[in-house]
């Protein structure tokens, strides 16, 4: 076929553009208005570390920080063991399975203020037996006292958490495909070895499905410290105890218009998630096994 | 743990016929816990659908009662119908589909273009740039929100449809990326056989790829749908004329006013409405889902 190059460039054009003027150029701008002061009316003023260090001794942001890492390292750790539970359940063809697997995949299409608002009357903790939620409900039901989620301090956090991990079916998209491709005969191998069924997970299976593991918990950290909507619409009785970095960057950038402060919360998230996406890649090279090696 | 799929044989030696009935049982036993925990665990993942649905047909003083109420009273069909006169709901839902509609229509077409020139044509540039492509995956978007939104501030583009959509028109990483590893399954003789009959290489991506490539289309477009219709982030930020307001951001002004609302039965049936739609397409499409991903090639991480 002739002009190979030339048909490169041109198909992948429209990506290339897009590149440039919605991610590459305005990084850049990011960068610089980091170390300015931008009300949008007056022109930016260069204040140089100014916007960091008055970020480092705001104490909103050492609360956001606290919550975004709590939301990483307890929420992304339960999602993955769930997801994949669910999905070891929903593997074996057994009759009627489309219909698990739909159940289960089905929350993770509801992702806007709708199913939230829903979620808050869920979480309603009631005052003496009036007006408890669903989740209060249903442990009152075992003789639990259901905790005050989002109006109490311990527990708003994990109420978050909560909602978030109702969404967990997506990821058997991801797990699925993968625990379908681990070889057969490895596993009646290590069963004619007698391995325990336990046994043959942890050391035929999962390393067989490292790689996806590793592609959900990546993107799923990357997700949670994006994440905005949940503590929006389901904040804490003080907001303090559930505000992510992202809801303390909106309120900067389009609420008090400090663009250039916005833009220094901006490059603080993105050098975490930087860093613990270098950690996670250090890490994966001791445990997630591709092919190719 | 493992689903244990080995056929059971009858000529296996170790195997005489009085273990057979034993074997069959246990086997028998093991399904029946499988399907125990399978419907438990199902129960509990639909218990807030079921909840809610039950909630928007009660009226509101029978919502929180305890112990939990599953079957309403007298059955409120009016909260559907008075939820049209009491919120704008028809409006918002048509703004939702405008938005919905044509970041649809842009992103796919744009990122099934760019991915075929990624799967199909050599340069020496193409692995290195496909890498971009997934690292773009890895950069957080707020990083860029603050410089777009005074860029299309200052092209004039606030409360407008503009910003939500125009970005589309240039491919979406993650799209690219299923796009790529779909198109690299289909055999190159395909192409070829087509080339030697004189079709260029737009006519080969619209004859012959585009056809093979369905179900990944619809799963893009599926996935597409769901997220600009739960989008909140993006109409928040550049939409002020509650005119313009989509579905989402419609529900959110109505309890961020927190306009004493205490008809909660109203709330409800607007915000299981707002449900229906991803639903249903999710009913008339799923099959396409789990047939349009193929995540292997040469994919790290």
């Amino acid at each position: 076929m002739g002009g190979e190059k030339k048909k490169f460039w041109l198909y992948i054009s429209p990506w290339l553009f897009g590149f440039v003027v919605f991610i590459a150029g305005p990084m850049v701008v990011s960068m610089y208005l980091s170390f300015t002061a931008y009300d949008v009316l007056t022109p930016a003023r260069w204040v140089g570390f100014d916007n960091y260090i008055q970020l480092l001794n705001h104490e909103r942001f050492w609360d956001a920080l606290g919550n975004t890492l709590f939301y990483t390292f307890v929420g992304v750790p339960l999602h993955v063991v769930l997801g994949l539970s669910i999905s070891i359940l929903l593997l074996r063809a057994i009759p009627g399975i489309n219909m698990f697997r739909t159940a289960f995949y089905l929350p993770s299409i509801f992702g806007g203020v709708a199913i939230l608002l829903l979620w808050n009357f869920m979480l309603a903790p009631g005052t003496n037996g009036q007006n408890v939620g669903l989740i209060n409900g249903l442990l009152g039901m075992v003789g639990i006292d259901g905790p005050g989620w989002s109006s109490s301090e311990a527990w708003a956090k994990p109420a978050v958490i909560l909602v978030k991990l109702w969404g967990v079916g997506g990821s058997i998209l991801i797990y699925l495909p993968a625990l379908a491709s681990v070889p057969r005969d490895l596993l009646e191998a290590a069963d004619i070895d007698g391995a325990s069924p336990f046994k043959r997970f942890v050391s035929v299976t999962l390393p067989c499905i490292s790689p996806a593991v590793f592609f959900t918990a990546t993107m799923e950290i990357i997700n949670t410290f994006k994440m905005f909507i949940e503590p929006m619409i389901i904040p804490g009785l003080n907001p303090a105890w559930t505000d992510t970095l992202m809801i303390l960057l909106y309120n900067n950038a389009f609420e008090y218009f400090r663009m250039g402060y916005a833009s220094a919360i901006a490059w603080v998230m993105f050098i975490f998630i930087m860093g613990l996406t270098l950690v996670n890649l250090y890490f994966a090279k001791r445990w997630v096994y591709y092919d190719s090696k | 743990m493992i689903p244990n799929n080995k056929p059971v044989s009858s000529n296996q030696k170790a195997q005489t016929l009085k273990d057979l009935p034993l074997l069959k049982s246990k086997e028998k036993v093991l399904l029946l816990l499988r399907y125990l925990v399978l419907v438990s665990a199902t129960i509990l993942f639909m218990l807030p659908l079921v909840w809610t649905i039950s909630g928007s047909l009660k009226p509101s003083s029978e919502i929180f009662t305890v112990p939990i109420k599953w079957i309403p009273s007298a059955f409120q069909w009016e909260n559907y119908v008075n939820m049209f006169t009491a919120f704008p709901m028809v409006r918002y839902a048509l703004n939702s589909m405008i938005i919905v509609f044509f970041n649809i229509l842009l992103v796919t077409i744009s990122s099934f273009v760019v991915a075929y020139g990624f799967a199909r044509f050599h340069h020496p540039l193409n692995g290195p740039l496909f890498l971009v492509v997934l690292a773009t995956m890895m950069i957080p978007e707020q990083v860029t929100l603050v410089p777009q939104f005074l860029m299309f501030s200052w092209l004039g583009w606030v409360n407008t449809y503009l910003p939500l959509i125009v970005p589309s028109a240039f491919g979406a990483a993650f799209n690219i990326f299923l796009m790529r590893q779909f198109i690299l399954t289909i055999p190159r003789e395909l192409d070829e056989s087509a080339y030697i009959d004189g079709c260029h290489s737009f006519q080969i991506l619209t004859k012959i790829i585009a056809p093979l490539c369905l179900p990944i289309i619809v799963t893009v477009g599926i996935f597409t749908f769901n997220f600009h219709w739960n989008d909140f982030l993006g109409p928040l930020i550049y939409l002020s004329d509650p005119n313009l307001f989509p579905l989402q951001l419609g529900l959110y002004s109505l309890d961020g006013e927190r306009q004493g609302i205490t008809d909660y039965g109203l709330l409800f049936a607007a915000s299981v409405t707002a449900l229906i739609p991803p639903l249903v397409l999710f009913a008339f499409l799923q099959k396409h889902i789990m047939s349009g991903i193929k995540l292997g090639g040469s994919v790290k991480g």
